[in-house]
């Protein structure tokens, strides 16, 4: 349910494919983000332009992909609707390092860069 | 005008009636919520909040039900029906399910999250969701059933 690539300064980019992170697809999610990121240390950048729905199973298994990481930040693109609203309601929007977009999130030097900005 | 133009919105006549009765798994969760919500956006195209709102408060409540009052069997009736007022969205579910305990929803406040990422939760979102969103919330067990009655606001309250 996710697309990744890697730019060349070694940001892993992370396209979510699915439209809804949820009861139905959490654990599938959870699965696929960690297939994405092992044997992985660089940047971790996750585009959600494509999500419309999350709840709270969604939420909960995307604090699980950031526990992952083991202290990397897990940087968020392209909140819209449900998923911003799940996010703001929660506080979760300060946890995660989220960005407007993919390209504002390459632009910026990564936790460091957005932290000073 | 008549004193019936008058009375608030909310006395007019429903603007969507929505009833079926689902299997509780998560795939005929999505599947139902789908349909509902398509159905909103055609009937209230402007109020996307309000609807927004009554999308994750309709997971939470029949996700819920498939995980606790069935218990994950994804075995078990839900019966789910929405009703649509110009300012209110209602949702009621029926099902033959566990009741909640202590007869009553969890009590759920969001404390403040912990500073360390390794203690953060990756649950109990679910009624922090439903009491946040919705603006009223009764529940009964009738017998073998229980009975969730959840009113969203199509103009979303005040967050303070």
């Amino acid at each position: 349910m996710m697309q990744s690539t890697e730019t060349p300064d070694g940001v892993l980019v992370l396209t979510l494919k699915a439209q809804r992170i949820d009861a139905a697809s959490a654990v599938h999610f959870k699965d696929d983000f960690r297939k994405a990121t092992t044997a992985q240390s660089g940047r971790v950048v996750m585009d959600l332009a494509s999500v419309t729905f999350m709840d709270s199973s969604g939420l909960g298994a995307m604090v699980a992909a950031l526990k992952s990481l083991d202290g990397r930040q897990l940087e968020l693109c392209s909140l819209t609707g449900a998923v911003d609203k799940v996010f703001r309601l929660t506080r979760m929007d300060k946890v995660f390092l989220v960005h407007a977009d993919v390209e504002q999130a390459l632009a910026c030097n990564g936790p460091k860069g957005a932290d000073a900005a | 005008m008549s004193s019936l133009a008058r009375l608030p919105r909310a006395f007019g006549a429903p603007r969507l009636h929505y009833e079926e009765t689902i299997n509780a798994d998560p795939i005929s969760v999505r599947d139902t919520i789908l349909e509902i919500m398509r159905r909103l956006q055609h009937e209230f195209p402007s109020q996307s909040e309000g609807i927004i709102s009554t999308e994750i408060v309709l997971a939470e409540v029949l996700n819920n039900i498939a995980e606790h009052s069935y218990e994950d069997s994804n075995l078990g009736d839900v019966s789910v029906s929405v009703l649509c007022t110009d300012d209110m969205i209602s949702v009621e579910t029926r099902d033959h399910g566990l009741p909640m305990p202590g007869l009553t929803p969890p009590a759920t406040e969001l404390e403040s999250l912990p500073v360390g990422v390794e203690d953060l939760p990756e649950g109990g979102f679910g009624w922090f969701f439903i009491r946040s969103l919705s603006t009223h919330m009764e529940y009964r067990r009738s017998g073998s059933q229980n009975i969730f009655c959840v009113q969203i606001p199509t103009i979303p309250k005040i967050v303070t």
